[in-house]
């Protein structure tokens, strides 16, 4: 018993030790985990030529979720993070006699550094790893009715934030940008169907993506209200997602409109220390 | 002097940052331009056009069949003026694709969908529905996921099958075999079989063979041009699952003019078994699987992209002709006094297998067993 009872103390401390750590200097940091929850609606622009040559417009809607933390070996530095995305379209061919509905998710891991430019300006700098994948449906079409997308990536990102006040209260402009810059990435034969794959056929499929074949950006401008206990994020997201690979096109632009809640606040509303000598690393 | 020097350093590190973010951006909407598609104005020109280059790039057999498509396209293309109406621009461009001479080439506007019927109008049809079910089944037979079967009065098994859009559940396969299992051998008629779902003739062909085979290859387009063609895969069926009912007895597969496209592809595969007999006319083709894409208007286009070639290499796009000495027609005047020539031929082929209940000590040559 006496050995569990150590255990359980041992993966106690251990996971405490992520969140508060007590520093040489006596005092104790505390690395609080900022998550922006949102919901994104948009207009979609989609040209997948295995489908179809003509351009499919119409709604995108999603929602998604950024969590980042201050790391705890340089927490006035270093900032990891983690993003989650499900988008969901409804697409129209140019003279809407054809639909097309598309399904996607994304999740990105990443570690980045801040350093302040001006003395209120903060940029970071980063990478990230991610996995990205779904399918757009042409409902028309028939041994050719998929565009299946599935990537794996390795993504450079920065930001750019500048904190401000408008009277009391606390804002936040930001903007982030995020360029998946190695990959690889998934995608049919140009003539071959879903059935040859499925009998077996599996050459071709995968290719090595860069910005010559593969390139994408996501950006998000952001305006972030800061009242202290919770924040709230509106914004415009960009996002531009080509491919080129087997003589086959695809081009896939999102411009969305976000709205985002960020329970506990981003940091800008300074409060008191819960403990005597805490310090805070929150985000901003 | 150092910190100095540090601090400028620093300072021209935090400006490349920022050049390189606004860097990013500035080059980003020149990457996303690369390898633009063509843009066609939605006009008659601009929709002719359109059809033209995506059956120039995509359809799959301008060699087979030699067809120049460039310069037929161009003869059509003369008919076109600003004057011509979509209406007038539809049945310009179904006539261009009729020119391909495919079954599975189509182009459907709201008010019609083109079709090339002569690859079965062009030829006797061997087979009368209303035939078969008087004179034959006597107006009494068994019906399962579309197929109609029964056991002849001599013994013999028969299953027909009219379209492999029928779903063939394996649990309703072993019935209707069990059900015909102590037949002396099984006719399986497909005339009129216009196609359907390739993954029928898997569950189909399973209960006929004891060991792997490759029954055919496919082959894809990798790009635009006329021979930009991948290398053959191997299309390979397996037995059926053990505990399934089975067939090896003989098998005399019945077909026309009007058997297409994945009933084609079963013929081809069925007529490399050794117990196999393929009885009746030459089928009519359809031996490329069809995708579809469109055109500005809003108009679909299908048309013929992936060759399936026979286990020999071959193409079976023109059909897949009878087992030697057996093509046999069956004319519309004997059709109509109730003779049906071709299924004639096959029941007298099968009545030189004994049947099994004709001595209780031996097996019969159409045997199913679990």
């Amino acid at each position: 018993m006496k050995i569990i009872h150590k255990i359980l103390l041992l993966l106690f401390l251990a996971s405490s030790a992520t969140f508060i750590r007590p520093a040489l200097n006596d005092t104790i940091e505390s690395r609080p985990v900022t998550g922006i929850y949102s919901l994104e609606i948009g207009r979609k622009n989609v040209l997948a030529t295995y489908l179809s040559p003509l351009h499919y417009t119409g709604t995108d809607v999603g929602i998604s979720g950024a969590w980042s933390k201050a790391m705890p070996f340089n927490p006035k530095k270093a900032v990891m993070s983690f993003d989650a995305s499900v988008n969901f379209s409804n697409l129209l061919n140019p003279a809407e006699t054809a639909r097309m509905v598309g399904l996607t998710a994304a999740f990105n891991w990443g570690m980045s550094w801040r350093t302040m430019l001006t003395q209120r300006m903060q940029l970071t700098v980063g990478g990230s790893a991610g996995i990205d994948g779904g399918a757009y449906y042409l409902l028309r079409n028939g041994n050719n009715p998929v565009q299946a997308m599935a990537a794996v990536s390795v993504s450079a990102r920065a930001s750019l934030s500048h904190p401000f006040k408008i009277g009391k209260l606390d804002l936040l402009l930001r903007d982030e940008i995020s360029i998946p810059s190695l990959s690889v990435f998934f995608c049919p034969e140009y003539g071959e169907t879903y059935y040859e794959i499925y009998l077996g056929n599996h050459k071709g499929l995968a290719h090595a993506g860069w910005w010559g074949n593969n390139f994408r950006l996501h950006n998000l401008l952001s305006l972030t209200f800061d009242f202290g206990r919770t924040a709230t994020m509106i914004g415009y997201r960009f996002n531009a997602d080509t491919q080129w690979a087997n003589n086959l096109n695809t081009k896939i632009f999102t411009h969305s409109f976000v709205i985002g809640i960020i329970p506990g606040g981003i940091g800008l509303k300074k409060r008191a220390p819960r403990i005597v000598g805490e310090k805070i690393y929150s985000l901003y | 002097m150092w910190e100095k020097k540090y601090t400028l350093f620093t300072d021209v590190k935090k400006k490349l940052h920022i050049l390189s973010l606004l860097l990013a951006i500035t080059v980003a909407p020149w990457l996303t331009s690369c390898h633009d598609s063509p843009d066609y104005k939605d006009d008659v020109y601009g929709n002719f056009d359109a059809l033209v280059d995506i059956v120039d790039s995509r359809y799959c057999f301008f060699e087979e069949k030699d067809i120049d498509w460039r310069a037929t396209a161009a003869s059509y293309r003369k008919l076109i003026s600003p004057e011509t109406n979509f209406v007038e621009l539809f049945f310009i461009c179904s006539a261009l694709l009729d020119e391909l001479r495919d079954g599975h080439v189509n182009l459907s506007s709201r008010f019609d969908t083109s079709y090339y019927r002569a690859w079965w109008t062009d030829y006797p049809q061997d087979f009368s529905l209303r035939t078969l079910e008087e004179y034959y089944l006597k107006f009494d037979w068994l019906t399962t996921n579309g197929i109609m079967y029964t056991q002849f009065e001599n013994k013999v098994g028969y299953i027909y099958y009219p379209s492999f859009s029928y779903m063939i559940g394996d649990t309703s396969l072993d019935y209707i075999l069990a059900i015909l299992s102590r037949s002396r051998g099984l006719i399986i008629d497909i005339r009129n079989n216009g196609g359907g779902a390739l993954t029928n003739i898997d569950t189909l062909l399973g209960r006929f063979i004891k060991e792997k085979i490759t029954g055919g290859y496919l082959i894809h387009k990798t790009g635009p041009g006329h021979s930009d063609f991948s290398e053959p895969y191997p299309m390979e069926y397996k037995p059926a699952e053990e505990g399934r009912v089975m067939w090896d007895g003989p098998i005399a597969l019945l077909t026309n003019r009007s058997c297409f496209s994945a009933a084609n592809d079963f013929v081809s595969v069925m007529k490399n078994l050794p117990n196999v007999t393929v009885i009746g006319a030459k089928t009519g083709g359809g031996g490329g699987m069809p995708f579809s894409s469109e055109l500005p208007n809003g108009w679909a286009i299908r048309f013929s992209a992936c060759p399936t070639l026979n286990a020999d290499m071959e193409h079976i796009e023109n059909g897949v002709e009878p087992s030697p000495g057996c093509e046999v027609h069956s004319p519309d005047e004997e059709l109509a006094k109730g003779k049906d020539a071709i299924l004639d031929f096959a029941i007298e082929m099968m009545m030189k297998y004994p049947a099994p209940d004709d001595n209780e000590n031996e097996e019969g040559t159409g045997k199913a067993g679990l």
